[in-house]
This record gives C-alpha cells, structure tokens and sequence, in this order.
C-alpha cells in the first residue's frame, strides 16, 4: 500500500493514547503553523492488546493524522517482573514465534486491522539490531537470520488473512550493537518484497551518558542511510524515531542542520518522527524555546 | 425542530468541552459559557413561543359599560404631534369618556389646545418621578373606571375602546396592552417596528399571563393601580415594574395582538440610542435591584419571564461582542480555543448553526428575524452603558430623557461617532485578516475558519453602522396606508441564503483536501506579498511558543524567509550597501569529513576577518563539510580575499571559486 504526497512529512511520538494524542498533535499544529502528519504509538503483545483498539485508530484517522503502530513481541518493561532484564524473555524469542505460538494473535491483528480502509504505517520488531528488545538478532537465543524468517513469516499470515492494506516499515536502530561481525544491519533486511518502507532510528544523545558525545545528525545517521539506501534505493525511507539532547551542544542548530540535511543530501528521507518524550534525556522540540523556534523556522522553509 | 436544534447545541457543547484548548482556557472557556448561554436564550425563545395567544381583531363582546379616562402624558413634544393625537383621542368612538392631557411642562399652549378640544388639563408643580410621577398627579385626581394611556404621538383609531372594553368583564383583568404600530423611516433601518417583540414576544409571554405593559397604549382598570398604589414610581418609566407589581397581586393582564394606534419612532442613531437604553436601562434595574425570583406572589413562569426580560440585555452586551472578538483575537495571538482539526468542529457547529437559524426562522415566520438580530447584536454599547447606568442606580433613579422622534433633531450630532465602537471591531476584524495573511504562518483552515465567522461578524455589526450613517426620511402618507404583502420568499431569501453558505461552508471543509488548500494559500500568499513589494516577510508570529508545554514564555524572534529566487534577487540589489555579505560569489576554501574539524578552520577564517561559513555536501555517495567564504559581488573581488587568505596562511589554496546557488544560500548556517 502506498501513500501519496512528495513533500517531508513529519510526525511525533507522544507517549498518549489514541485518543488524547491527536488533540496533543493539533495543538503542535497550532504552534508550528504546519501539520503533523504521522502520530507514532507503541503496542506490546504482552498482556492485553488481544486485538487492535479500531476505534482508536480511526480516531487519530479522522483527526488528520497517519498512526504509526510500533508493533513489539514482548512483555514491556512495566509489565516485567523485577529482576528480568527485558532483553530476556525466552517465552518472546523468535522461535518461538516461528513455532506458531502466537499465530492466533497475529491472525486476529491481521484480520482486524482490514477495517482500516486508508493505509497506516506498521513497524514491527523494529531496532532489531540492537540488544535491548527480546527480538534482537543477538539476545534472548535469537539469530539474525531467525528475524528475517518471523518478518517474513508474520507477513504471510497477514498475506493469508488478505490484509494487504499496512505499509510496513523495517527499522533499525543506526548502529548495531553489539557492533560486531554477525550483525550488521544488511543481515536483518528481509528482503524488497517484505518491507514497504525503509526506517531508521537514531538519537543524539549529547553528554548525557558517560558513553555518549555530542553527534550532528549527520553523524547518526550517515552510515545507516548508506547502508539502508543501498539494500533498497528505491524504497521510501523514514526517521522512525529521533530525538536529541540539550546537553553538549546546540540543539537549535542540530535541528537546523537536520532540516537542511533532508532538504538536501538524505534526499531519500520521506518522513521524520521525533520521539517527543522526555525519556533517558529531554528529546523534545520544546525542551527550550531555541530549540522549538529552530524547529518551527526549519520546517517552515522544507 | 427547537428540538433538533437543542440536541444539536448539546451535543456540539458536550464535544466542545471534550476538545476545549485549556491552555488559554481564559477565553475558550468563556467561549463556552457564551455558546450555552446563547443555547439557553434559543430554548427560552423557543418554548416562550411554543404557544402563541392570539385574540380576535373584534376583541370582546360589551357585557359591561365602565367610565374610561384618557391619558395623554405631554413632556416638551411638539405642539402639531400633540394636536393629532389629541383629535383623535377626542375623536374616540365611546360616549362615556374623558381626555386629559397631563403637561409637564406647563406650557399655556397646551392648555390652549385641551380647552379648544375639550380636554381635560392638568399640569402639577414638582415634577418629580417623571413620566409614572405625571401620571399619579392625574391618577389622583381623575375617576374613570378604565385609564387608556397614550404618549403624544401616538394616534389611537376610533374604535379602540369599543374594542378593548369587552376584556375587562373578567374581573381579573387589570390591563390590556396593544400591539404597538411605529411610524418608521423608509425600510426601518434601525427595525423599530420592533416586530419580532410585539408578533412573537409578547404573544408567547401572553399564554404565561406575563405580556407586560409597554406604557402606551395600554389599558387599565383603576381598582388594580389602586391596589398597588398607583403607577409605579420606582422605576424611570412606570411600564414593566408596575406590571411586574400587578402580576406579584394575582391580576391578569391581556395581550392584544393587533394595532389599534400608530406611533413615532426615533429616526437617528442618537434617538434609538436614547430610547433602548432606557428600555435596557429599566428592564435591568429590575433585574438588579428588584428581582423577579425574590417576588412571591409571581408564578415560577412569570419570574423567568421577567428574568428574561432584562437578561437578553445583558447578553446582548457582554455575550454578543465575545463572539465578535473571539475570531479575531485567535488570528492576532494564533490562539485557537479547541484542540481539534476544522472540519470536526465545521461537522458539529454549523448543523447546529444551521438548524438555530431555520428555527428562528420559522418561529418568528413570516417576520424576518435577521434586522431584529443585527439591531440586538449591534447595539451592545449602548447596553453596556445600559448596565453601568442600572448597577450604579440602586435606590435612585437615573435621569430621564425624552425619546427624540423627529428627523434633524440629533442631526448636529456626528452619527460617526456614535457608532464608534462597532466601527472599531469592524477595523479590528478586517485588519486581523489582513494581519494574518501577511504574517503566515498558520494552518490555512484555521484561517478560512476565522475569516468566515470574520465575515459573519462584520456583517451582522454593519446592519446598525449603516443604518446610523444613512440619512432616512419619512414614508409617504399613501405608502404607510398601502399594505403590502411580501412574497414567501422575500421572507425567506436571508435565511436561505444563510443555510445555503453555511452548507456549502461544511462541504467545503469536510471534503477539501486541507493539503491543498494549505499549498495553494501558502503560494497565493507569496504571489500577493510580492507583488505588494513586502520583501522578506516574517513567516512566524511575534507570539512563539506553547503554553501547555513546559517551556519558557515566548520570545521575539523574526525570521528571515527566501520564499522565491526571483525576491531573493531582488533583496540582493536592494542590500548592496550593507557589502560583500550579499554578493553571488563564493571561495571554496576547504572540505572536511568531519564536523569537528570544519568548525575549528571556520573560526579560524572568522577569526581573521573573513566571513566563513560551513556547509554539509554529499560528494560521490560520501559527506564532506564544505566550508566557504562569501558572499562577494564579483569574481575579482572574490580573488583577491582570496589571496589574502593565502596571505594569512590559513590555507595555501587551491580555492575554488564559483557561483552560490540559490539552495547553498538558504542552508548556509552560523557566519
């Protein structure tokens, strides 16, 4: 499925739900002066969630917005026992979704979601490359080439339930970790048929972590578009998620840099989606007025 | 369809609070209390006039024969206006009758004319309590069973008492208003004929037992005012209270809803003025200080229609101008009060709008209500003042002053200024269209949104403004005798025309594509700014940043925008004398992978006096960090600065000089 339109869509992460998130989004739409276009949500198998909250999405639809539904095997982290590392979660490793444990649920999602007539974004297991979800290609007894099998898998049984309306995005995370031979981001790819979108997610993570260092948005990203761009240049492609700290550098200009990127050299880049929560660190637009004015000017001039 | 109409409003009030934007709740929410209180005015209408009393044009069969006196209360109006109303007072068709004429001026003219006709005269010393005071020193003094009052331009048809007469065999009954007939000026501009009060209004108020005096043509029974005293004098003009007071005592009063006198009304901006605030006046001094729900003796109805009566003042002056602002304020701050996209709000409001609008419409069929409603809506300084006047006169009364009824009179007086106010939020809303278009930076349906209830208030505000500047005259004597009957659809055609754009206002909101419309606005606003020569305007408003959100006030920051290659020309060769900085050609000093290291030769070039800047390029699949030295308005010039780079070894060269485009200088960042 395919949506139209040429021009930089931009959308948030809100951390609400389908319904007190679109009215969040509209009064950002206020602020800026232009539209969001994507809102993002994140829903875990783990405990309820049986199936897709339809009238919520139809909501955030009717509201103007594209949803985003960030789809995540897993028991989340508040749902966790303590002690458990969230990683660690034998019951959610990708055999076992290949062993058909969870088809029913997936049959009912796929089923379900045919109501939605217009296209939404569906990301599922996405930053797979990474080490800290119990999809990760090298946790939880999973192989990078078991992700590919369960995409490709999940897929068919949306196939097989005749929902061909999702545009699905394959994301992962700008680098892998752990960075090593094994699992690079090309081994996770599962192939040009599977996916509609190509994603990436990144954070500039300032100093606020001891491991971390003030990174432009050059920095985050360059590697994983070449490499994203490569496995599939004609592929559309997506900022899944995006954030940046205030800490260590100028935000302002690191979102001006960002904008004048997209118009430019990531030219590829269809869609931004800030992850605008206050999380690890502030990754919000407005964690200062700077940092909001340049955002608001920037995109104004896309 | 009250009904649907009321569903309707509830339910569009009931989504309103789910999506109201509490961030600048201090006029959103008032917007709500106003949206109910105009619900609430509609189902008071509405059910007011679910019954209408209508009386046979005969009146009432004669069982019993009274004595009646007629009262003609004089203050200072022209002798000639006097003289008509006296001969055909005179002239009335009833045997057992007197006329008195109550002088409160004690002009020997008058008593001139009363002797010649055979009326009776009276002209008392003080003068105090006004017009109700006048009408006591003759109450006192008389001793008819039945009072007609009569104001000095009010001519009464011959059979009036005949007809009237017959209702006072209910011993009940202590008066019988009739339905007030105006003399007005060509098209009654200013909607004097008061048609949608004396048609609709007091015929609903009847069925209640509530139809209140209006002070003229109305009659009483004197056992009644006796009762309470004679006419009321608590109030500047006798009418309401004193009926409020008979109603308190159990007696029932009777609309009459046919004409049966013809009066004057005023005919300049500063005469209607005079005589509705001095309505508006009374009816909220009662509202304040005498208020109907503390009265016991009166039904629950009876209260709230005397509750009502002073009420729609009050909403006339603080509630209707908030609907006027509100629009106009959001396109000024960017402000919106819901937090939901236009076409939803487009979806709840107008079906809502639409159906009040088709309700009024046939409620008050076949008067046309619009005129009524401009007049109401218009006229909301005055009630303010109304208010002022009202809440400072707790005990006493404030001044009274004769209505002006004839042209030229007030004519020295500028009507410009007495419609100032009005005329300023017309201004104010055309210059906040105008103001929001320039500036940008918004969400184009929000605009076309605010520029329709924009228009809809410079509309509704232009009924009294032109009628105020407008010179009217007279209607001819044949012209007032002519009756005309308007067709259905000269009734109709404002209403129509109303539900007509109001439908195609929702279709155009729900089945626009707003990108659309978004980019085709966004573009015909560069087009118009350029060809208004308004180079580089700001894209963003002085006001930055949400409330809502944890972040600081916002400050003052204007943006530079190069919407169009064409007017960054332009800006170019406007700007020459400010130097090399806006030229076209640039040296290419160095390229770095990284960003670090572009930064430290950037403020090294800086530092040296030359104006550098960094800029990302992707050059064979791979990203460098080009960084620049410009702008200059020449190749030469541009050579030798960068000889002197060379000179300053900060880099041996080679440079590379060229050409910025277009892009290069929007992206350009720090300098």
């Amino acid at each position: 499925m395919e949506i139209k339109g040429t021009e930089l869509r931009v959308g948030l992460y809100l951390a609400d739900d389908f319904y007190e998130a679109p009215r969040k989004a509209w009064r950002y739409n206020q602020f800026f002066g232009k539209r969001i276009q994507i809102l993002s949500f994140y829903i875990p198998w783990g405990r309820g969630n049986q199936s897709p909250d339809l009238a919520g999405i139809q909501e955030v639809l009717k509201s103007g917005f594209i949803p985003m539904i960030t789809w995540e095997p897993w028991y989340c982290v508040q749902e966790l026992p303590e002690g458990i590392r969230p990683e660690d979660q034998p019951k959610f490793s990708l055999s076992e979704i290949l062993r058909g444990k969870y088809d029913d649920y997936i049959w009912q999602w796929a089923v379900d979601l045919k109501e939605i007539s217009t296209p939404i974004f569906f990301r599922p297991m996405h930053e797979m490359n990474g080490n800290w979800y119990p999809w990760g290609g090298k946790v939880n007894g999973n192989r990078p080439e078991d992700y590919v099998e369960a995409w490709a898998y999940i897929r068919s049984i949306f196939r097989k339930a005749g929902n061909d309306k999702l545009i699905w995005v394959w994301s992962p995370y700008v680098h892998s970790s752990p960075d090593e031979p094994g699992n690079e981001i090309w081994r996770y790819f599962p192939g040009t048929q599977e996916v509609d979108w190509l994603g990436l997610d990144g954070y500039n993570w300032g100093e606020t972590q001891e491991w971390s260092r003030w990174q432009s948005f050059q920095e985050v990203f360059e590697k994983g578009y070449g490499h994203l761009t490569q496995l599939a240049p004609e592929k559309p492609f997506m900022i899944g998620e995006v954030g940046c700290a205030e800490e260590g550098g100028d935000k302002s200009e690191w979102i001006e840099e960002a904008f004048g990127l997209l118009r430019g050299n990531f030219f590829q880049i269809k869609a931004l989606v800030w992850f605008n929560i206050k999380k690890e660190c502030d990754w919000r637009i407005e964690s200062s007025k700077k940092s909001f004015i340049s955002f608001r000017r920037n995109w104004s001039l896309c | 369809m009250t009904l649907i109409t009321i569903a309707l409003g509830i339910f569009y009030c009931a989504w309103y609070l789910q999506h109201i934007n509490w961030a600048v709740w201090y006029y959103s929410f008032v917007f709500f209390v106003c949206e109910l209180i105009g619900l609430f005015l509609f189902s008071f209408f509405a059910f007011n006039s679910w019954f209408l009393r209508y009386h046979n044009p005969e009146g009432l069969a004669v069982e019993r024969t009274f004595s009646v006196d007629v009262f003609i209360p004089v203050a200072g109006e022209p002798l000639e206006i006097l003289r008509e109303t006296v001969e055909a007072a005179v002239g009335i068709d009833f045997p057992n009758k007197r006329v008195y004429i109550l002088d409160d001026k004690g002009n020997p003219e008058y008593q001139e004319l009363a002797t010649k006709y055979g009326c009776g005269y009276f002209a008392r010393e003080d003068h105090s309590d006004a017009k109700a005071g006048n009408l006591n020193y003759a109450f006192f003094r008389t001793e008819g069973d039945l009072i007609l009052t009569l104001d000095a331009d009010q001519v009464p048809q011959p059979q009036i008492v005949n007809i009237l007469i017959g209702y006072f065999k209910f011993p009940q009954v202590a008066y019988v208003q009739t339905k007030q007939n105006f003399k007005v000026p060509v098209g009654d501009p200013f909607g004097n004929a008061d048609r949608i009060f004396y048609n609709v209004m007091q015929s609903g108020k009847d069925n209640d037992n509530s139809a209140f005096s209006c002070g003229s043509g109305v009659f009483y029974r004197r056992k009644a005012l006796k009762e309470i005293g004679g006419f009321s004098t608590w109030n500047l003009v006798e009418d309401v209270h004193t009926s409020m007071l008979l109603h308190e005592r159990g007696w029932r009063s009777v609309y009459y809803n046919h004409s049966l006198t013809r009066g004057t009304s005023p005919a300049d901006i500063y005469g209607v003025y005079r005589q509705r605030k001095q309505w508006a006046a009374d009816s909220l001094r009662i509202l304040f200080w005498d208020n109907p729900f503390r009265r016991k003796g009166l039904t629950f109805k009876q209260k709230l229609q005397y509750f009502h009566l002073g009420f729609v003042y009050l909403v006339a002056a603080f509630v209707m101008p908030f609907f006027f602002i509100t629009p106009i304020y959001s396109l000024l701050t960017q402000e919106f009060i819901l937090t939901a996209p236009v076409y939803h709000y487009v979806l709840y409001r107008f079906p809502y709008f639409i159906a009040m609008s088709v309700g009024y419409g046939i409620i008050n069929y076949p008067t046309p209500y619009m005129k009524a409603f401009q007049m109401w809506t218009g006229l909301f300084p005055v009630f303010m003042q109304a208010t002022w006047i009202a809440l400072r006169s707790s005990k006493k009364k404030p001044a009274y002053r004769v209505n002006v009824k004839t042209i030229g009179e007030a004519k020295a007086k500028n009507p410009w200024v007495a419609i100032l106010p009005q005329l300023g939020i017309i201004f104010l809303a055309f210059s906040s269209i105008i103001y929001a278009f320039i500036v940008g930076g918004i969400l184009w349906d929000c605009y076309l949104l605010n520029f329709v209830w924009i228009i809809w208030s410079i509309w509704t505000l232009s009924g009294i403004s032109l009628a105020a500047i407008k010179r009217h005259q007279w209607p001819k004597e044949e012209a007032l005798a002519q009756r005309i009957f308007p067709s259905f659809f000269s009734k109709t055609k404002e209403l129509l025309l109303t539900v007509t754009l109001s439908v195609f206002i929702v279709l155009f909101f729900t089945i626009g594509d707003i990108y659309k419309i978004d980019q085709f606005l966004s573009s015909f606003r560069l087009e118009i700014l350029r060809l208004v020569h308004i180079e580089k305007p700001a894209t963003q408003p002085p006001n930055e940043i949400p409330k809502t959100s944890k972040v600081a006030e916002p400050g003052l920051e204007k943006v530079v925008e190069y919407p169009e290659k064409a007017s960054l020309e332009s800006g170019l060769s406007m700007k020459k004398e400010e130097g090399v900085k806006d030229g076209r050609w640039i040296i290419h000093v160095f390229s770095f992978r990284g960003q670090e290291k572009a930064k430290v030769y950037k403020e090294k070039l800086m530092a040296a006096g030359f104006p550098a800047y960094s800029i990302p390029a992707e050059v064979k699949g791979e990203f460098w960090i080009r960084v620049h030295v410009g702008f200059f308005n020449s190749q030469e010039e541009a050579q030798e600065v960068s000889k002197e780079i060379q000179k300053k070894s900060i880099s041996q060269g080679p440079f590379w000089i060229t050409k910025v485009s277009v892009r290069e200088k929007e992206n350009i960042r720090g300098n």
